[in-house]
């Protein structure tokens, strides 16, 4: 198959859906090519607006457009958007409800080469905590597409964590069922084990089940790209019923997916043992990018492994 | 903007005043100092150089109060215009209060913006500014600014984008009052004037004596002080103006009068206020 970029795929369906929809604007925090701006800035100058290297005024400026109906679409780099404009994204996206699309370009470990100041670890715990905040977290770029549809869609604020390597779909985009505020059961392996994830590491995660199948080992993958409101009845099914229950995450402890698993099974009462792989906080180790998950052992194959040696344990 | 009248104008600064005044005497607390050195200048603007609709957020000159602190200013004016019920101030500070100590414009459609952290109304002025220019509406966006809250880095990212984008239908008018919660501006962090440095990031600036309504209504007359070039209007002011004890005074940024301050404050608004006929 052939691996489609998902920053072309937001470039390209930004395009496409700005075609018919005049209210949106795309504001660059010199982000306009690398942060796939750059076809939206082409053809529709008009509705371009390059704010430069100041992400905190162009979330504030996104929020003012936004009360004259505009639906701005503000891109830059993760940490750079979700770090230092938080206060912003907070107070004048979040509870200012504005119908902002904040676009995070490169979660995770995405800049793998260019150190701790370029990767995001800690930007889904920030983004969990603004009020009115929908929460996205595709994966490939057929996910890229569905959100950026979703978040025009909606009537409000929405964060998008944009991945940069381009992944292998779990399937064919027809055969998925990718629903707003829904988990997307991705391998049904049944209950004895279930991890649960997103983002680019719901492909690590695929295939981390597929070794493990190979090896008589039955465990079902669960992609939760819309992380808030996370979807927290598919949780509990699959959590009330496994004996093991894994999060999946490029992201540190604190915060994530992890942490958000780690809240339902207490408030719902579950007892189940929950084993977390993720970026270990402050870690800032660096290198390409697939060698960068097998060291912090979130790659499919480390994966499999880790799952392997837990289900081993009992 | 209306034809200049400086009775009507000083009458509904002085009323705004009183309506700050009487707030804090009868809830014990609040922003007194910055929202008295405001007072003449949202008079003027809301009363004299604005386009202001309370139904109409979309096409009405927009006023985002950057120092959200002086919150009691603006609901001051608000009662002043007829927009609020002056019975409404009671509630200040209270459960469930349209009025908190920083504007919510979730609570209150007619403001444009809820603010408070400081260093978010420029961006959010340059947001509204250029929203104008793109969708083709004639409105003008105002940014009261503090003069300590220029330490705040967003100001001059602002600064530079609206310079660079020609928003000469964004006016800023900086409340030059010389204080912050510290001390003085000049003892904190101020090494040239705040003048020459927005003229250095390509505004078309001037100063302008913050407590006369008829200097305020003329340099607001004139903009865009150069077409093509956002405005700022550098009003020279007096943190606490108008109660005499309060003027000037570091201490009084927020006020928590005893029963002795809050009477002598107000027997100071009713002496004015008889001086004058209001």
């Amino acid at each position: 198959m052939c691996l489609r970029d998902p920053r072309k795929a937001f470039e390209a369906k930004l395009l496409e859906l700005g075609k018919d929809n005049e209210a949106i604007v795309a504001i660059s925090c010199d982000s306009a090519s690398g942060g796939g701006l750059g076809a939206f800035f082409q053809a529709y100058p008009n509705r371009s607006v390059e704010v430069g290297i100041s992400e905190q005024t162009a979330v504030g400026i996104s929020a003012a457009m936004a009360r004259q109906g505009f639906i701005p679409v503000v891109v830059a780099i993760d940490p750079f958007l979700t770090m230092r404009a938080y206060e912003q994204i907070r107070d004048d996206v979040g509870y200012m409800h504005t119908n902002v699309k904040l676009v995070a370009s490169g979660g995770g470990l995405a800049y793998s080469t260019l150190g701790s100041t370029h990767m995001a670890l800690e930007d889904v715990a920030l983004m969990r905590t603004v009020p009115n905040l929908v929460v996205l977290c595709p994966g490939d770029a057929d996910e890229v597409e569905f959100c950026l549809e979703e978040a025009i869609k909606i009537d409000g604020p929405v964060f998008i964590r944009m991945p940069r390597q381009a992944k292998e779909p779990p399937a064919k985009r027809t055969q998925r069922k990718m629903e707003l505020g829904r988990g997307e059961v991705l391998v049904d392996g049944g209950v004895a084990a279930a991890l649960f994830t997103y983002g680019p590491s719901t492909a690590e995660a695929v295939e981390a089940a597929e070794i493990l199948r190979e090896q008589g080992v039955s465990m079902s993958v669960i992609n939760f790209t819309t992380l808030k409101p996370l979807d927290e009845e598919l949780i509990r099914h699959y959590a009330s019923s496994a004996k093991k229950v894994f999060v999946l995450e490029e992201h540190a402890p604190n915060g994530g997916l992890g942490s958000a698993v780690a809240d339902v099974l207490a408030r719902s009462g579950i007892s189940v043992p929950l084993k977390v792989f993720c970026v270990p906080e402050g870690a800032k180790q660096t290198g390409p990018y697939e060698a960068l998950l097998n060291y912090y052992g979130i790659s499919g194959s480390a994966v499999a492994r880790r799952v392997m040696s837990v289900l081993s344990g009992d | 903007m209306k034809p200049f009248d400086r009775e009507a104008l000083e009458r509904s600064a002085f009323h705004i005043r009183s309506n700050i005044v009487r707030t804090i005497a009868s809830n014990g607390e609040g922003h007194a100092g910055g929202a008295l050195s405001a007072a003449d200048i949202l008079a003027v603007l809301y009363f004299a150089v604005m386009d202001y609709d309370p139904e109409d957020p979309v096409h009405r000159d927009k006023l985002l109060l950057s120092g959200g602190h002086k919150c009691l200013a603006l609901y001051g004016a608000m009662v002043e215009l007829g927009v609020l019920e002056p019975e409404l101030l009671k509630t200040y500070n209270q459960l469930g209060t349209l009025f908190p100590g920083h504007p919510d414009a979730t609570k209150l459609p007619c403001l444009d913006f809820s603010t408070g952290s400081l260093g978010h109304g420029l961006p959010l002025g340059c947001g509204y500014a250029l929203a104008a220019r793109k969708a083709g509406l004639p409105y003008r966006t105002y940014v009261l600014m503090g003069d300590g809250e220029q330490g705040e880095g967003t100001n001059w990212e602002a600064a530079a984008f609206a310079a660079h984008n020609h928003l000469d239908n964004l006016v800023a008018i900086l409340d030059e009052n010389t204080l912050q919660i510290n001390g003085r501006t000049s003892e904190i962090c101020k090494p040239t004037s705040y003048e020459s440095r927005y003229a250095a990031f390509g505004w078309a600036v001037r100063p302008v004596p913050g407590h006369d309504v008829g200097a305020l209504y003329d340099a607001f007359a004139q903009i865009p002080l150069e077409p093509g070039k956002p405005t700022l209007l550098v009003a020279k002011t007096t943190k606490g103006k108008g109660i005499s004890f309060l003027e000037d005074q570091q201490k009084y940024h927020h006020w928590n009068p005893d029963a002795g301050e809050a009477a002598r404050a107000l027997e100071e608004l009713d002496a004015r206020a008889a001086e004058r006929g209001w």
